[in-house]
């Protein structure tokens, strides 16, 4: 098993050290231009000998390859350049930020959780019923309603009844729990309800795989009993793609929160991202989606190794 | 697997399906609907969308629902039904060609890299990890950053293009698999060595034979890429003004005017979930109907 | 707005004669104590005021600092003295002698004085390495500064400039420490010490800004305990879920509308014309534009006189045509004469029909060209969507195009487009502050338009150096009927700038610029 997971996170290198490579070559050919916005957008006499100046300074001025050899040179140290817009280092802008993310991630896939495995379950059990046509129309439904509308009727909802919004500005969990909890429970209600909805199909369909299994329709479990019985059986097998779905969301969560966080202003990395795209900010920018493809890529591992904790045949397959 | 459906072929009706999967029908009466309204915006919208009359602006006091403005009316006195209808013009338009070209890639490089298997496979795939390791939102800002706005006969190229390449990878990893166990059967080892081209081959014997899977995902993805458009634009990196889109009818300043026009944000909401719904319940039924163990 | 124009004569007429102005008396504070918690839309690029022109620094940073000048925003533009106790402008208009109030201190316990004002402005018209002034311009004729004790400090001129006064009075010059310009002059882009009337405490990057107050003041009336500011995206729900007490941009039509009924009398708005004017460049690179007919057609199309008050309110513009000057003040253009402009008509189907006619004659009809505008939603998609509406009642088809703003800069800079949105920002109604952009473009970078008047040049520097009011506003008429008559740049409105106050809020007086009077002074929590 550690030979196994030592040879995987070798292997998350060349993939990671990839990413880097074609994320920077990518993003050189960005039509936009940070230092014209900075200190043109609110109008103002500002001449292009200034803006030269300021572009050179930056650093936007050097020859490719050099920005690329400082900028590959620095990521083993963890250094990934200076935001263009703050001049602050890339990596503590990011790292003020994606507690936020993480948390809001985290309470969504919890409340995802929760709300999936009734829904997946009985839906499944009672395939074919009536409830099992509601939950699919609500899990459907959840798939389908834009989380950023969720988020605008929720918002709507909270000034109708509450009348008082949350304090802004990001509170910590442990620096007070209740008010956090404020802050974050309706933009993870409107992210988990997607979430959820996810979840339990991936839920319900395991299960019905697990159901038809041969070996189970030779027990010929018809009555509701039976089915509980051998459900309880195979949950592990019809648990495991449930697993790496509920895996796969929380990595996509980490960087994907962008549109919730611009509706509920929240001061994570998926707003960062945003505002590096509608700034320009190319290093940020560059920064930014290398931390979300690490993220999805050391939670992809996880999961793996998780499989082949579980099932031994992995280990040696590959 | 899904080889079975190949083995012992069914007769498949429209009537079955009905039968079968009454929701997944009703999705497709839904999206019938809204590719009428889509092809036809001009002769069944009421107005013209861009058409700007001040007086039935709700800031003006007017832009009620009424027979004039049956969904009522927007900021600038725009009728909210007709930007619906010419909306799906622009989220089918958008959704169909972006999955269709994400779908149709996917799918060329998924059998390209089952049939040619060895060194170009493995480069295929990873590629197409590396590319998985984004999330699709992310992934998509990332190629709207990248590429400047294009406007091609009323369609946002960029956009397109943002959403299908995320779904390629997908498409292409889901239909290499399928791909694999087709390239081991007899007859394609055959054509292989009568000499046929690898192209012929591969369009006239294996491509065919992932229709399945791929008409799966490419239902789903016109749902997701709908979603995603509505996203994108509401963010303000989609669709722009004054082109009608359902997102950017939902856009920030829109939702001012809730406690005076809630038309302007229900109806743009509703149907972007609508349009989302009816593409997720065709595509599950489907996918039940079809090949009910394939995994998206 | 009668009382408006009278100071506005009264201040402007101060201006070109010797003057000798004190500093007002502090106001005491009615109250004193709370936190201000208020929300700006952006976020500060730098904390550097000299190197920027964004209101996010100002709503953030004014707030740390101090001005030599500053204004009496009862009486705008009223001068006022800041750290200037008092001042002195030779009659030949080339020495200006300031004396510095004593015992101010700046944040880190240090006093101010007349080096650290020579130091700010050396720093501000003669920028080091590597450090950005965007208002370098603005005092190049100062010739040099010297301080013949710490509480005076003499500025020399190499000829008279008649806006200079105004210029020390501009809430961007901020008196930075000469010690800490010494220490390194790109210091202040990430640090702040001041001698505002409030103290930075904390700068939670994309999130909110903390300050305290400052008990050194040398006015003393910063009645708040503190300040909190927050970044937000849209201002009535913050404001009706009680996250902020003020937001000092502005609101839009419907969020006020939105806010009255949430918020009832818990909520109170100012209001005043601000003076950033909206215009459309039309690019002289474009074929059919380089015909003078063809430009003044599509400036005739567009209905000013009813649809500007329709715009007003559904968007922050103003609801009145208006030429290059702000309406109503005293150098600008009358309304009489300037409805006689082709494009100020009253009689708009009479206009549109002699804008086709004109646009027939000159083979551009049905004329297709692009319109550049910026993703922002207020105000600039509900300006280009009224014009585009308009242009299509002449049979023009202008195609809207619209980018993010670091894409719509840098379109505009290289001239891809054939119409473009543009604004002109100022904090005063002063011809050579406002003009400057329409001059020929080797001679100003913010000339869009990239057009070369030499006759326009000719008449901007002979009002510029013209010293009798009356003989400069027959210059300034003369300069926006030539400008307006050539139709390169086309006046669309001024804005409104109507601000939203939780009604808790007291002592704020709104000015006509959302970067002026963002220092607090005054203002406190009911």
């Amino acid at each position: 098993m550690l030979k196994y997971a030592i040879k995987r996170i070798l292997l998350m290198i060349p993939t990671l050290l990839a990413v880097a490579v074609i994320v920077f070559l990518v993003l050189r050919v960005v039509p936009g231009d940070i230092v014209e916005l900075k200190l043109t957008a609110e109008g103002g006499e500002v001449s292009l000998e200034q803006i030269e100046a300021e572009k050179t300074r930056l650093g936007l001025n050097d020859p490719l390859h050099v920005q690329f050899i400082k900028y590959m040179s620095g990521l083993p140290r963890g250094d990934l350049g200076i935001s263009l817009w703050t001049e602050e280092p890339v990596s503590a802008e990011i790292a003020a930020r994606i507690g936020l993310s993480f948390e809001l991630a985290l309470l969504s896939t919890i409340l995802a959780v929760i709300i999936a495995f009734p829904l997946g379950t009985l839906s499944a059990l009672f395939r074919g019923t009536i409830l099992d046509y509601i939950i699919r129309i609500l899990t459907i439904g959840g798939i389908a309603v834009p989380s950023f509308w969720l988020g605008m009727l929720l918002i709507m909802l909270v000034l109708a009844t509450i009348g008082t919004l949350p304090p802004l500005g990001t509170v910590s969990l442990f620096a007070d729990p209740l008010v956090n909890l404020q802050q974050m429970i309706w933009p993870a209600i409107s992210v988990g309800y997607r979430y959820s909805s996810v979840v339990a199909r991936m839920l319900r369909s395991s299960i019905l795989e697990v159901l038809s299994e041969d070996y189970i329709r030779t027990a010929r479990a018809k009555g509701l009993y039976e089915k509980i019985v051998i459900v309880k059986h195979g949950m592990r097998n019809a648990l495991l793609p449930t697993v790496t779905v509920i895996g796969l969301e929380f990595a996509f969560l980490l960087g994907g929160l962008v549109v919730t966080e611009s509706v509920f202003n929240l001061n994570g990395i998926g707003k960062l991202f945003v505002d590096s795209v509608v700034r320009n900010d190319l290093n940020l920018l560059q920064g930014l989606v290398l931390t979300v493809a690490t993220a999805f890529v050391v939670v992809n591992l996880l999961i793996d190794l998780f499989y082949a904790a579980l099932d031994p045949r992995i280990r040696y397959q590959s | 697997m899904s080889t079975m459906n190949i083995a012992k072929p069914k007769r498949r009706t429209v009537w079955d399906f009905i039968k079968q999967q009454p929701l997944g029908f009703i999705g497709l009466i839904l999206i019938l609907i809204m590719s009428i309204a889509a092809i036809f915006s001009p002769e069944v919208a009421p107005y013209h969308p861009e058409d700007v009359d001040f007086e039935a602006s709700p800031a003006l006091g007017g832009g009620q629902p009424s027979w004039d403005h049956l969904l009522g009316a927007d900021a600038f006195g725009r009728d909210i039904l007709s930007r619906l209808i010419y909306g799906a013009r622009t989220a089918l338009s958008i959704g169909f060609l972006s999955a269709f070209i994400g779908c149709t890639v996917g799918a060329i490089i998924g059998t390209t890299s089952a049939y040619f298997g060895g060194k170009i496979d493995l480069i295929i795939q990873r590629l197409i990890d590396l590319m998985l390791s984004f999330p699709i939102v992310v992934l998509a800002i990332v190629v709207i950053a990248v590429f400047p706005k294009t406007v091609v006969a009323g369609i946002d190229i960029n956009v397109i293009i943002a959403i299908a390449i995320p779904f390629t990878p997908k498409v292409a990893r889901v239909i290499r698999s399928q791909a694999l166990t087709i390239v081991t059967l007899p007859y394609v080892d055959a054509a292989k060595s009568a000499g046929f081209s690898a192209t012929r081959t591969i369009f006239r014997h294996i491509l065919p034979n992932v229709t399945a899977p791929y008409l799966i995902m490419l239902t789903a993805f016109i749902g997701q890429a709908i979603l995603l458009e509505a996203s994108l634009s509401y963010l303000g990196l989609g669709v722009v003004e004054p082109t009608p889109s359902w997102g950017l009818m939902l856009s920030g300043v829109n939702s001012d005017y809730y406690r005076t026009a809630a038309w302007m944000i229900i109806y743009p909401g509703l149907a972007v979930s609508i349009a989302v719904f009816s593409f997720n319940l065709f595509g599950d039924s489907l996918r039940d109907w079809l090949d009910p163990k394939l995994k998206l | 707005m009668l009382g408006f124009i009278k100071n506005l004569v009264g201040g402007l007429a101060l201006i070109s004669f010797t003057v000798i102005g004190g500093i007002a008396n502090s106001a005491s504070c009615p109250k004193s104590g709370g936190i201000l918690k208020y929300g700006v839309k952006a976020e500060p690029p730098t904390y550097d005021m000299h190197g920027t022109n964004s209101y996010a620094v100002m709503h953030f940073v004014a707030q740390h600092y101090s001005t030599l000048l500053t204004f009496d925003w009862n009486k705008f533009p009223k001068l006022e003295g800041d750290v200037a106790d008092s001042w002195n402008v030779s009659s030949d208009g080339l020495t200006y002698t300031f004396k510095i109030k004593k015992g101010i201190k700046f944040h880190d316990g240090t006093p101010l004085t007349s080096k650290d004002v020579k130091a700010t402005y050396d720093r501000l018209r003669n920028p080091p390495e590597g450090v950005i002034s965007v208002r370098k311009a603005l005092f190049s004729s100062i010739s040099g500064i010297t301080t013949p004790d710490d509480n005076t400090v003499v500025f020399k001129l190499s000829s008279p400039d008649a806006f200079m006064l105004d210029g020390f009075a501009s809430p961007f010059n901020a008196i930075y420490s000469a010690k800490d310009i010494a220490k390194d002059p790109k210091w202040h882009l990430k640090n702040i010490n001041g001698t505002g009337p409030y103290k930075f405490v904390a700068h939670k990057k994309g999130e909110s800004w903390k300050a305290e107050k400052f008990a050194d003041f040398h006015h003393g009336d910063n009645c708040l305990d503190g300040t909190e500011s927050f970044r937000i995206k849209k201002v009535a729900e913050p404001l009706i879920g009680g996250q902020i007490m003020a937001e000092w941009r502005g609101t839009a039509p419907p969020e006020r509308v939105l806010l009255k009924k949430e918020m009832g009398d818990n909520v109170s708005f100012q209001a005043k014309t601000l003076m950033t004017l909206w215009v459309v460049s039309l690019n002289s690179k474009t074929k059919a534009f380089q015909n003078k007919k063809v430009r003044q057609a599509i400036n005739m199309c567009i209905d000013r006189h009813t649809g500007l008050k329709k715009l007003a309110k559904i968007t922050f513009t103003a609801p009145r045509p208006s030429g290059y000057l702000l309406y109503d003040t005293f150098y600008a253009l009358p309304d009489e004469e300037l409805y006689k402009i082709p494009g100020f008509q009253k009689d708009i189907a009479a206009s549109r029909k002699k804008a086709m006619q004109m646009l027939k004659e000159a083979g551009a009809e049905g004329l297709e060209f692009t319109y550049s505008n910026r993703a922002v939603s207020h105000p600039y998609d509900h300006i280009a969507i009224w014009l585009m509406s308009e242009w299509k009642k002449c049979g023009l088809k202008p195609k809207m195009i619209t980018n993010p703003t670091s894409k719509f800069v840098k379109i505009r800079r290289e001239g891809g487009f054939d119409a473009t949105i543009d604004w002109a920002p100022s904090f005063l109604p002063d011809p050579t502050l406002m003009h400057f952009k329409y001059i020929s473009a080797d001679r100003t970078a913010s000339n869009y338009s990239k057009n070369t008047d030499r006759g326009l040049d000719k008449i901007f520097d002979a009002q510029k150096g013209e010293v009798d009011k009356n003989k400069r506003k027959a210059l300034v008429h003369d300069f926006e009927k030539t400008a307006l008559e050539n139709a390169w740049v086309l006046p669309i409105t001024y804005t409104d700038r109507v601000i939203a106050l939780n009604s808790k809020v007291k002592g704020y007086v709104i000015a006509n610029s959302h970067i002026l009077n963002n220092t607090w002074r005054g203002v406190y929590l009911d």
